[in-house]
């Protein structure tokens, strides 16, 4: 049996480890850069692997925590090897540097992360001079590459790798003149508000975007204004002298793969749905990470994915044996979509809200009958919450159901 | 070099200190015009010199424009555009094999709503029928049929088969490339600062040096009226007209088969609704005058684009949007193109005011300018003129077969850098080595498409980057995204490696 694992940064080693573990015969683990880890080794700081290491660790030490566990299980790693097509038959069409490989797996996981959204997507007006990065790109630049992008800049966005990357500029010597973020709440963690920005007194504007970006060659200044109800609240502009535009305004699941196979896509994922084990509606393939939806925390994806991972090797049930879910209201985004009935195991449900929220009770229901209930003191778009079932709540699932989250202000 | 200023004596002085570059004919501006006319030019036993103020080739609306070719029945029948319009689309069929250029005959709707739209389809219907131009009416139930996804609000539309859709600036990159391999020569970043007419010849100063011609091309597109001017030629003037686009993913790019218009109104053939030849979705342009030259976006104008494309085909467009630009279109003082014979200086032979459908007509244009080329210096054929052109391979498009055998002479060809349009790391060396090469990040999307996908390079930028670093032996620090002073990068912080 040959489980092949598309994408080789935490998502995905940690399904690869989980799978050979299981008891996979052969594991294929295929990434497209010169090394594994994904996004991680250009996440220096630290934070991560509290809950999957139970120790405080930076981005490249959880990656090669992770790529030890990979060598030491036997599993075949490629890299510099990009999949290139995907087919309905579990075939992946590769590209690496010794040729193109046809690879026929039984099982595949896609594990293959997140893009960011460019400039392009949100269409903000104004020239095209250099010196407009997304966050990540301008992270890697910074620690991986180890380069300069920009003496004084400005971020629209204030999305966790955005943050993140707004200290780290200030670090590395140059003025981060401001944030900001359309929403009237911050997109990014709590801690991260208060130890990136706030720490380096770096102003937040809330309910504010860019408006336009000026220069003829590289970014000269860009316009910042008041925002309310999609349209620019008249006087507030202000223009700021930058060199460079951060962008941290939102990931994508980078499906492309997954669409390929014909997949029905959620819109408010991006990606293909899948039931509690990550296993799309295609029996044997799966999709973990950032690649089903947007994470909050390396730990729960590497979790998620384990569990994908265990799952791969064994056959669970009929895939007609599913009920369905779906979010309501201020839930945004719920995983996983599809719940297979008949295993002994009670899904855990992870998601999202719209909004920041303070005491308010989630609930999932069937036709209006509450099946399970949870109360929270506080639930933010930026952090993923939980709801694991019982095993009494679960067995009340029948085939067909179609299952809501909701969430209600207490 | 003086940069700028510069009297007549100046220039005798300079003409007698320096060694100018001697030419037959030098052409002005490497855009679709310039470059047609090179690659035409360079069939003849003559030493032809292209010159831009830019990086790169492309010029400034040749690679910014709506990328159709257009089927003839706009221009009013009796002037010059609709005879090159005529003439250049039938040329295109020839060089689009020779030249190896991705062209699509997808035909194109021209949808009229209302009383007067039709009106002016059923005009552009006769004008089509009175140049020969297969053109069909079709009433709202047949537009629906062949285009079910247009605005049900359609009351007729006018059918035009032959039209379809091009890759503009890879014709220009094989038009100027083709000019290279049969001996022209080409010199970027060099701006034409005064022209001046001597006893032996036409001297024309820029910022790159002096050059010493017998013929003189004006192919300068929004800047010919100032070329002109050096000329002493002040009877025609250009403003810019701004058109800003949007462009979709290639998930979307299927929504409609033909090009989709809107009866043109007095300022512009409308918004039109395209897929490109890389199967993005094209919509746009706006129309606005402006004094100046301004490329950029606003919020307004990508508004009206949205706003007109989806009276044309109702669509979220909205979502699935990854990049705007403005290009600019050279709107000459009379409604015609110019290709003649400067009014003011011997040897000067002008092609302005080319707004749309220059680059369709592009290829009539050259042969134009080649019979007025004629008159003043003799045209003989070289015997050994190599009409094909092959850019280099796109691996996407290639059989596994063939993706192998290359892969097996070199390994980068299967080491993939650009996931969202499929570009290996040997493309990316390719477009540096090519001629005529990339030399900046825009050259290198703009030849083989990476950074121009869905992602806009977030991944690929930073690996292109180092392999610029390699390739062009070049500090990061000199790394730039369209040449000038649009660096990427300011230092490099790792010290001494």
């Amino acid at each position: 049996m040959l489980v092949a694992v598309v994408g080789g940064g935490p998502a995905g080693m940690a399904a690869a480890v989980a799978a050979k573990n299981a008891g996979a015969d052969n594991v294929l683990l295929i990434e497209r850069a010169e090394r594994l880890g994904g996004v991680l080794p250009q996440c220096i700081h630290s934070g991560f692997g509290l809950n999957y290491y139970g120790r405080d660790l930076t981005g490249p030490e959880f990656a090669e925590y992770l790529r030890q566990d990979v060598m030491q299980s036997g599993i075949e790693v490629w890299l510099n090897a990009m999949v290139i097509e995907a087919h309905h038959d579990k075939t992946l069409v590769v590209s690496k540097p010794d040729g193109i490989s046809f690879v026929r797996a039984d099982v595949i996981i896609f594990a293959v992360g997140a893009r960011e959204r460019p400039r392009g997507a949100i269409a903000i007006p104004g020239t095209r001079p250099a010196g407009i990065f997304t966050a990540g790109t301008a992270q890697y630049m910074i620690n991986v590459q180890g380069l300069n992008i920009g003496n004084d800049v400005f971020m629209l966005g204030s999305g966790d790798i955005g943050l993140i990357t707004a200290r780290r500029l200030t670090l590395e010597g140059a003025h981060v003149h401001g944030v900001a973020e359309l929403m009237p709440f911050p997109g990014g963690l709590a801690r991260n508000i208060q130890q990136c920005l706030k720490d380096y007194d770096i102003p937040l504007f809330l309910s504010h975007t860019v408006t336009e970006v000026l220069g003829k060659d590289r970014v000269e200044a860009v316009k910042v204004a008041q925002m309310e109800n999609g349209y620019v609240v008249p006087g507030t502009e202000k223009l700021f002298p930058v060199d460079t535009l951060i962008l941290s305004v939102g990931l994508l699941p980078e499906a492309e793969l997954i669409k390929q196979l014909g997949l029905t896509i959620l819109p408010y994922t991006g990606s293909a749905a899948v039931d509690q084990y990550f296993q799309t509606e295609l029996p044997g393939v799966f999709v973990v990470g950032n690649g089903a939806g947007i994470w909050d925390l390396v730990d729960n994806v590497a979790t998620s994915a384990s569990v994908a991972g265990e799952a791969s090797v064994k056959q669970f049930y009929e895939p007609s044996q599913e009920a369905t879910l779906e979010p309501c209201g201020d839930i945004r985004v719920v995983l996983p979509q599809r719940i297979a009935i008949g295993v002994n195991n009670p899904p855990r449900i992870w998601f999202r809200v719209k909004r920041p929220l303070g005491v308010c009770s989630v609930a999932l229901t069937c036709d209006g009958k509450t099946i399970a209930r949870k109360g929270y003191a506080s639930l933010r778009p930026a952090e993923m919450a939980e709801i694991s079932l019982k095993l009494e709540q679960y067995n009340v699932i029948e085939p067909g159901d179609n299952l809501q989250l909701t969430v209600t202000p207490l | 070099m003086a940069a700028s200023g510069g009297t007549r004596s100046e220039l005798d002085q300079i003409a007698k200190n320096d060694n100018p570059i001697n030419c037959d004919v030098l052409i002005i501006g490497a855009g679709i015009v310039g470059a047609a006319a090179f690659r035409e030019l360079c069939r003849y036993k003559l030493n032809v010199l292209l010159v831009d103020a830019n990086h790169d080739v492309g010029g400034d609306a040749s690679k910014a424009n709506s990328a159709i070719l257009h089927g003839g029945f706009d221009p009013n029948p009796g002037t010059l555009m609709s005879k090159l319009n005529h003439d250049g689309l039938a040329l295109w069929f020839a060089w689009s094999q020779e030249l190896s250029v991705d062209v699509e005959w997808t035909g194109s709707l021209v949808l009229a709503f209302n009383e007067s739209e039709i009106n002016e389809i059923t005009r552009l219907y006769e004008n089509g029928k009175s140049v020969k131009i297969p053109v069909k009416f079709l009433g709202r139930d047949e537009t629906l049929k062949r285009e079910p996804v247009v605005n049900p609000e359609v009351k007729a539309s006018l059918y035009a088969p032959v039209s379809g859709i091009i890759d503009p600036f890879q014709a220009v990159v094989a038009l100027v490339g083709n000019g290279l391999k049969n001996g022209g020569r080409i010199r970027l970043d060099t701006r034409v600062e005064e022209i001046s007419k001597r006893s032996d010849g036409i001297y024309v100063r820029t910022s790159s040096g002096l050059i010493r011609t017998k013929v003189v091309i004006n192919a300068a597109g929004l800047y010919a009226d100032q070329i002109m001017r050096m000329a002493g030629e002040n009877w025609f003037s250009i403003h810019p007209r701004r058109g800003q686009y949007m462009i979709l993913d290639k998930n979307v790019g299927n929504l409609v088969r033909h090009v989709i218009f809107r009866a043109p109104t007095s300022i512009g053939k409308g918004i039109l609704v395209s897929r490109t030849t890389h199967g993005n979705l094209l919509i746009g342009p706006t129309a606005e005058d402006l004094d100046k030259p301004d490329k950029r976006t606003t919020a307004e104008g990508l508004a009206t684009v949205l706003e007109s494309a989806k009276a044309l085909v109702p669509f979220p467009y909205e979502r699935f949007t990854i990049a705007q630009y403005a290009g600019l279109r050279a709107i000459g003082s009379i409604d015609d193109f110019v290709v003649a014979h400067s009014r003011t200086m011997e040897g000067l032979i002008n092609a302005a005011g080319i707004k749309s459908p220059g680059l369709t007509a592009a290829p009539g244009i050259a042969k134009e300018l080649c019979n007025l080329v004629s008159a003043l210096v003799p045209l003989e054929e070289k015997a050994n003129f190599d009409p094909y052109f092959e850019l280099p391979p796109i691996l996407r498009e290639l059989p596994y077969k063939y993706r192998e055998e290359l892969i097996k002479g070199n390994a980068a060809f299967g080491h993939m850098v650009c996931r969202c349009e499929l570009v290996s790391e040997g493309e990316i060396e390719n477009a540096l080595k090519m001629e005529p090469p990339a030399r900046d990040l825009d050259g290198i999307k703009r030849r083989v498409r990476a950074t121009a996908g869905r992602c806009q390079g977030g991944f690929c930028m930073p690996r292109i980057i180092d392999i610029m670093r390699k390739e062009l032996n070049l500090p990061y620090e000199n790394i730039t995204k369209f040449g000038n002073k649009s660096n990427v990068i300011y230092g490099d912080n790792r010290g001494n490696e």
